[in-house]
C-alpha cells in the first residue's frame, strides 16, 4: 500500500522524537500517572465535618493514601476508611488526626505513627483517633476564653478601686520586716562570731599591704625598686614607636592596618579567588573523539568535539568530522559553439574527506537533552536521552544535507562500557534518496578535566 | 500482495495498513515541513509572497481575534467573579483573567480561531491548485512548488500568531476589565493587582507557544492541501482535515508546552 518507506522511517523517527518529548513534559508536569495498590484501615471519629471521600492521608507531610470512604458509625460517630500504600507499614498505635489545610480550612487525615510497639497495622486494621488538631475556630474561642480571665483581672483595676488590695500589700510587707528581726535575734551568737572572722580577714591585709611598701618580696620590689620603673617605661617607648609607625603606614603591618587600600585590595584578592574557585567547580570542559565505521561504505568516519560546560544544565559544542562524502558542487555552463548552438552542460564536482563543522548549543532537562546549531555543517537539531545513570544515551539528530533534497537523519545508541570509553551503534541518514544509508558501530572516548590535567603533565614530562 | 480474506486476519491488516497510514503521514508532513522551512532560507527570497500571506494570516484576522478576545476575556471574568466572590477575593479577579488570558486563552483560541479562518483556506486554496494540476505546472516550470507556495505561508503563521496573540491577550483584558467594573470590582484593583501578579515570563511564554500554534495551523493546512487528491470531494476533505488535525496538534501541543513552560 504506502511502497515508499522513507516516509514511513521518517514517521518512525518524528513518532519516536515526539515520544521523548512527551515523556519529558510529563516528568517535568509532575503528573504522577502510577496507580499503586493499596490496603484499607480504618478509624471512629466523633465527627468528619468536612471531610470529603478522595482527600489525603498524610505522614508526617507526606501523602500515603487516600480517604476510600466515610460513613456513620453506631449512628452518631463517623468511620473514616482509609487507603494506605502497599510498602507503607504503620506501627500499630498509630492515631488519626483531622487536619486542616490552607485559608479555606480544607480537611485532610493526617496519622501519628505511634512509637510504643514493633507490630504493624495489617489490612483491615482499626486506628485510635486523637482529638483533631486546633483549627481555627478552635483557637478563636480560646483566645476568647483568655480574653475574658484578663478582663476579671483588669477590671478592678479600670474601676479604682485599689485601695483594699494595697493596704494588703503594707500589711505584707510589716509582716516580713518583722519576720526579719526575729530571724535577727533568734541568731545573734553565729553573726557575733562571723564578723569576729572578718576582723582577723583584715588585720592580715594590713600586714601584706604593709610588707609590699617596704619593698620585701617580688610583689614589694616591683612597686618600690625605680629600675623596674624605668625598664618598664623604655618598653612603653618602643612599644608607643612602632604603634606610632603602625599609625602613619610605614612598615608591613603598618600598611596593612592603616591604608584602607591594601585591605580592599585583599578583599578583592579573596573574593575573586572564591568566585574562580566556584566557576571552576561548575565549569567543565570535556574533549570527546569518536571514530565510527560505516558498514556500508567501509569508511571510518571520526568526530573530535570539544565541549565546554558552564553549569549541568548547558553546554557548547564545537567540533570537527572527517566525513566520507564531501561537498558536492554543482555548476551549470552555458557555451555557445562556432556554429552558433549554445549548448549547456553541468559540472559535478565531489570532494571527499571534507571536514565538517560541529557548533551546538545544548540545553538539558532531567534526562533530555536537546540540541541546536550546526551538526556536520548543515543545520540541525538533535536530542538525546541518558538512561541508567548517563551510561547509555539514544539520540535523534536531523540536519540538512548538503546534497539530499530530504533532511540527514540519524538515530544511535551508545553505551558507557568503561571509563571513559563508549560503544556507539547507530544507523546513519537512513532516508537517503542518494544511496547513502548505512548501519555503523564506533568507540568514542570522553576526557574531563581531571584526564586531561592527567594526560598533559604526563605529556610534559616526557619534554 | 494478495488479499487476505481471513476474517481474522482482516482486522489485524486494517489495524497494520492504519498505523502504516498514520506513520506515512506524520513522516511526510515532517518532510513537507523540513523542506518548507530549509528552502525558506535561500534566495530568492520572494518577499512579496511573503507578506502577501503575512497580510491573509495576520492583517485580515485581526477583527476576528479582538471579538474572540473580549468575549473570552468578558465571560471569564464573569464566572471569575461568581466564584471569588464566596470568599471576598474578588480584587484577585484582575490577575486571574491576566494571567489566563496571557498563559492560555489568548494563545490557543486565537490559533483555533485563525485555523478556522486560514488554516481551512490553504488546504482548500492549494487543494484546489493541486485538483487543477497548477502545481504540477509550477513544477514543470521549475519553480518549486514547496518554497513558492508553503515557505511563505509557514513563516506568515509563525511570524503573524504571535502578535494577533497579543492582540487577544489585551482586549481580553479589557472585556473582563468592563465586566469586573461593571459588577462592581474596584477598576484599581483590578489594575494594580494585575501589575503584582503578571511577571513578563507569562506574556513571553504565552506568545511563545501562539509561534508555534501558527506553524502548526499553517503547514498542517498546507500539507492537507498540497497531497489532497479526489476532485472537489478532495479539496472539501483537505480543508476539513486541516481544521480537524490542526485543533487536536494545538491543544496537545499546549499541554506538552505547558507542562514543560510553566
Amino acid at each position: 500500500m504506502y511502497k515508499s518507506s522513507t516516509e514511513i522511517k521518517v514517521g518512525l523517527f518524528v513518532l519516536a522524537a515526539l515520544g521523548l518529548f512527551v515523556w519529558m513534559a510529563v516528568r517535568l508536569g509532575g503528573f504522577g500517572l502510577s496507580v499503586k495498590d493499596t490496603y484499607n484501615i480504618s478509624t471512629v471519629f466523633p465527627s468528619a465535618v468536612g471531610l470529603k471521600q478522595g482527600v489525603a492521608v498524610e505522614v508526617a507531610g507526606i501523602q500515603v493514601g487516600t480517604v476510600a470512604s466515610i460513613e456513620l458509625y453506631d449512628d452518631k460517630q463517623a468511620r473514616v476508611v482509609m487507603a494506605i500504600q502497599d510498602g507503607i507499614r504503620l506501627p500499630a498505635d498509630s492515631a488519626a488526626f483531622i487536619r486542616s489545610s490552607g485559608l479555606l480550612g480544607d480537611k485532610y487525615v493526617e496519622l501519628a505513627p505511634g512509637g510504643g510497639t514493633q507490630e504493624k497495622l495489617e489490612a483491615g486494621g482499626q486506628i485510635a483517633a486523637a482529638r483533631a488538631a486546633a483549627d481555627v475556630s478552635d483557637v478563636m474561642q480560646q483566645l476568647g476564653e483568655i480574653a475574658a480571665d484578663l478582663k476579671k483581672i483588669t477590671a478592678p483595676l479600670a474601676e479604682g478601686n485599689t485601695g483594699s488590695d494595697l493596704k494588703d500589700l503594707i500589711s505584707n510587707l510589716k509582716d516580713m520586716s518583722e519576720r526579719l528581726s526575729g530571724i535577727v535575734s533568734a541568731n545573734e551568737a553565729g553573726l557575733t562570731e562571723t564578723l569576729a572572722a572578718l576582723n582577723g580577714s583584715m588585720t592580715n591585709l594590713q600586714e601584706i599591704t604593709d610588707k609590699i611598701n617596704s619593698g620585701s618580696g617580688s610583689l614589694g620590689r616591683l612597686i618600690n625598686d625605680d629600675s623596674t620603673v624605668r625598664e618598664l617605661n623604655q618598653s612603653l617607648a618602643s612599644i608607643r614607636h612602632i604603634t606610632g609607625r603602625i599609625e602613619a603606614g610605614e612598615g608591613t603591618l603598618g600598611r596593612l592596618i592603616s591604608d584602607d587600600g591594601t585591605i580592599d585590595k585583599v578583599d578583592r584578592a579573596l573574593s575573586s579567588l572564591t568566585g574562580y574557585l566556584e566557576k571552576e567547580d561548575k565549569f567543565k570542559v570535556f574533549v570527546e573523539y569518536r571514530a565510527d565505521y560505516l558498514t556500508r561504505h567501509d569508511f571510518l568516519k571520526s568526530t573530535i568535539n570539544l565541549r565546554l560546560q558552564p553549569g549541568p544544565d548547558r553546554y557548547y559544542l564545537l567540533g570537527v568530522t572527517g566525513d566520507y562524502f564531501g561537498k558536492y558542487k554543482r555548476s551549470d555552463f552555458r557555451s555557445t559553439d562556432a556554429n552558433g548552438v549554445v549548448r549547456n552542460s553541468i559540472e559535478e564536482e565531489w570532494r571527499r574527506d571534507k571536514l565538517k563543522f560541529n557548533a551546538q548549543i545544548a540545553r538539558r532537562y532531567y534526562d533530555m537533552v536537546v540540541r541546536g546549531g550546526l551538526i556536520e555543517s548543515g543545520a540541525g537539531l538533535g536530542l538525546d536521552y541518558y538512561l541508567d545513570e548517563d551510561k547509555l544515551r539514544l539520540t535523534l539528530e536531523a540536519f540538512s544535507g548538503d546534497f539530499d533534497e530530504r533532511p540527514h537523519l540519524r538515530a544511535e545508541a551508545s553505551y558507557n562500557i568503561w571509563k571513559i570509553f563508549y560503544f556507539n551503534l547507530g544507523y546513519d541518514d537512513f532516508i537517503s534518496d542518494q544511496h547513502r544509508a548505512s548501519p555503523y558501530f564506533g568507540l568514542g572516548l570522553r576526557f574531563n578535566d581531571d584526564d586531561l590535567k592527567y594526560l598533559l603533565s604526563g605529556a610534559s614530562s616526557l619534554f | 500482495m494478495a488479499a487476505q480474506s481471513s476474517i481474522i486476519l482482516t482486522p489485524v491488516a486494517r489495524l497494520g495498513a492504519l498505523t502504516l497510514g498514520a506513520l506515512y503521514h506524520l513522516g511526510n508532513y515532517s518532510l513537507l515541513l523540513f523542506r518548507a522551512l530549509a528552502s525558506a532560507f535561500g534566495p530568492p527570497w520572494r518577499l512579496r509572497g511573503i507578506l502577501r500571506q503575512m497580510e491573509a494570516v495576520g492583517v485580515e484576522s485581526i477583527f476576528v481575534v479582538i471579538l474572540t478576545g473580549l468575549f473570552t476575556g468578558g465571560v471569564f471574568t464573569l464566572q471569575v467573579i461568581y466564584g471569588f466572590r464566596l470568599f471576598a477575593a474578588e480584587s484577585l479577579v484582575g490577575p486571574t483573567v491576566a494571567l489566563a488570558m496571557c498563559r492560555e486563552l489568548g494563545p490557543v483560541l486565537t490559533a483555533l480561531m485563525v485555523t478556522g479562518r486560514v488554516g481551512s483556506a490553504m488546504a482548500a486554496e492549494l487543494g484546489a491548485m493541486r485538483v487543477t494540476e497548477q502545481i504540477d505546472a509550477l513544477t514543470v516550470m521549475a519553480a518549486d512548488p514547496i518554497k513558492f507556495l508553503i515557505s511563505p505561508r509557514i513563516i506568515a503563521g509563525l511570524t503573524m500568531l504571535p502578535f494577533l496573540a497579543a492582540v487577544a491577550d489585551f482586549t481580553g483584558i479589557l472585556g473582563g476589565y468592563a465586566v469586573a467594573v461593571a459588577k462592581g470590582v474596584d477598576p484599581g484593583q483590578f489594575v494594580g493587582r494585575i501589575r503584582d501578579h503578571v511577571v513578563l515570563a507569562d506574556v513571553v511564554n504565552g506568545l511563545t507557544k501562539s509561534g508555534v500554534f501558527g506553524l502548526i495551523l499553517t503547514s498542517v493546512g498546507c500539507y492537507m492541501g498540497y497531497y489532497s487528491q479526489g476532485g472537489a470531494e478532495g479539496v472539501g476533505r483537505a480543508a476539513t482535515g486541516a481544521v480537524v488535525i490542526s485543533y487536536v496538534a494545538i491543544l496537545a501541543s499546549d499541554f506538552l508546552m505547558t507542562a514543560v513552560m510553566f
